[in-house]
């Protein structure tokens, strides 16, 4: 997620983290960041079906895995595209995909990624969780 | 689901990262035999739990690793089922939920995760 997305919520500073419905009280949608250091709720959009870090105590803190995760909301067509299949995501998408799971690791370090995150999509179930939109 | 790296505390070096549902229906954290299988964990050398699944019991061989989530990383037990037997790895209660609060607000899709016990 872009820097210039990031929108602060000045009221939400460190003497109302330990209160959860200052955090809560942000609009759906919004990004934030404490405007301290101070450990704090952290708040996960759930999208389909993948949990989207939006933002915890500062940008520094996000998880590694941030990008892949945008990547994989926007992209809510490899659900079915690679259906039954394991597949590997990197932060530039879809690296490598197959029915065996040693493929996949094999082509996705052909293809240079460093660590992808490897799952195995469902073949015989839709989403488990669906989109705000 | 959310992304999680497993960990070996005897070789850190390897290490691979896959989706996780954060269950609170699950006992314990369950991943895929296959990607332990990546970790080159050997899984006759394991210790077995025996697991409650809706065909019946089955034998689920054990390790302890380094999981890390969302930033963190922790120890926990972590179980290993045929892939055919489970759709998705699991985050289950123990050796998670003992370690963080968390809750749900359904009317806005979020969902709220501190690392505090």
């Amino acid at each position: 997620m872009a820097q210039e997305n990031l929108r602060v919520a000045p009221r939400v500073t460190q003497d109302t983290t330990e209160s959860l419905a200052e955090v809560i009280g942000l609009l759906p949608g919004d990004t934030f960041r404490f405007t301290s250091g101070a450990p704090a709720y952290t708040t996960l959009r759930i999208f389909h079906p993948v949990a989207l870090w939006v933002k915890g105590i500062e940008l520094e803190s996000a998880p590694p895995e941030q990008d892949e995760i945008e990547w994989l909301h926007a992209h809510p067509e490899v659900w079915t595209q690679y259906a039954g299949q394991w597949v590997a995501l990197t932060t530039d998408g879809i690296c490598a995909a197959a029915y065996d799971v040693n493929t996949v690791f094999e082509r996705a370090k052909e293809c240079g990624a460093q660590e992808p995150i490897v799952f195995k999509i469902s073949a015989s179930k839709g989403p488990k969780f669906y989109a705000n939109d | 689901m959310v992304a999680v790296r497993l960990i070996r505390i005897d070789e850190p070096e390897k290490s691979i990262r896959a989706l996780a549902l954060v269950d609170s229906g699950a006992d314990h954290c369950l991943f895929q035999r296959e990607l332990g299988e990546q970790l080159g964990l050997e899984f006759d050398d394991l210790p077995l739990v025996t697991g409650r699944t809706a065909a019946g019991p089955i034998q689920i061989p054990v390790c302890r690793l380094k999981l890390e989530l969302l930033g963190q990383v922790f120890e926990c037990a972590v179980g290993f089922v045929d892939e055919a037997k489970l759709e998705k790895n699991l985050l289950g209660r123990e050796g998670i939920f003992d370690q963080i609060q968390l809750g749900f607000r359904e009317s806005r899709l979020e969902f709220y995760f501190r690392w505090e016990p």
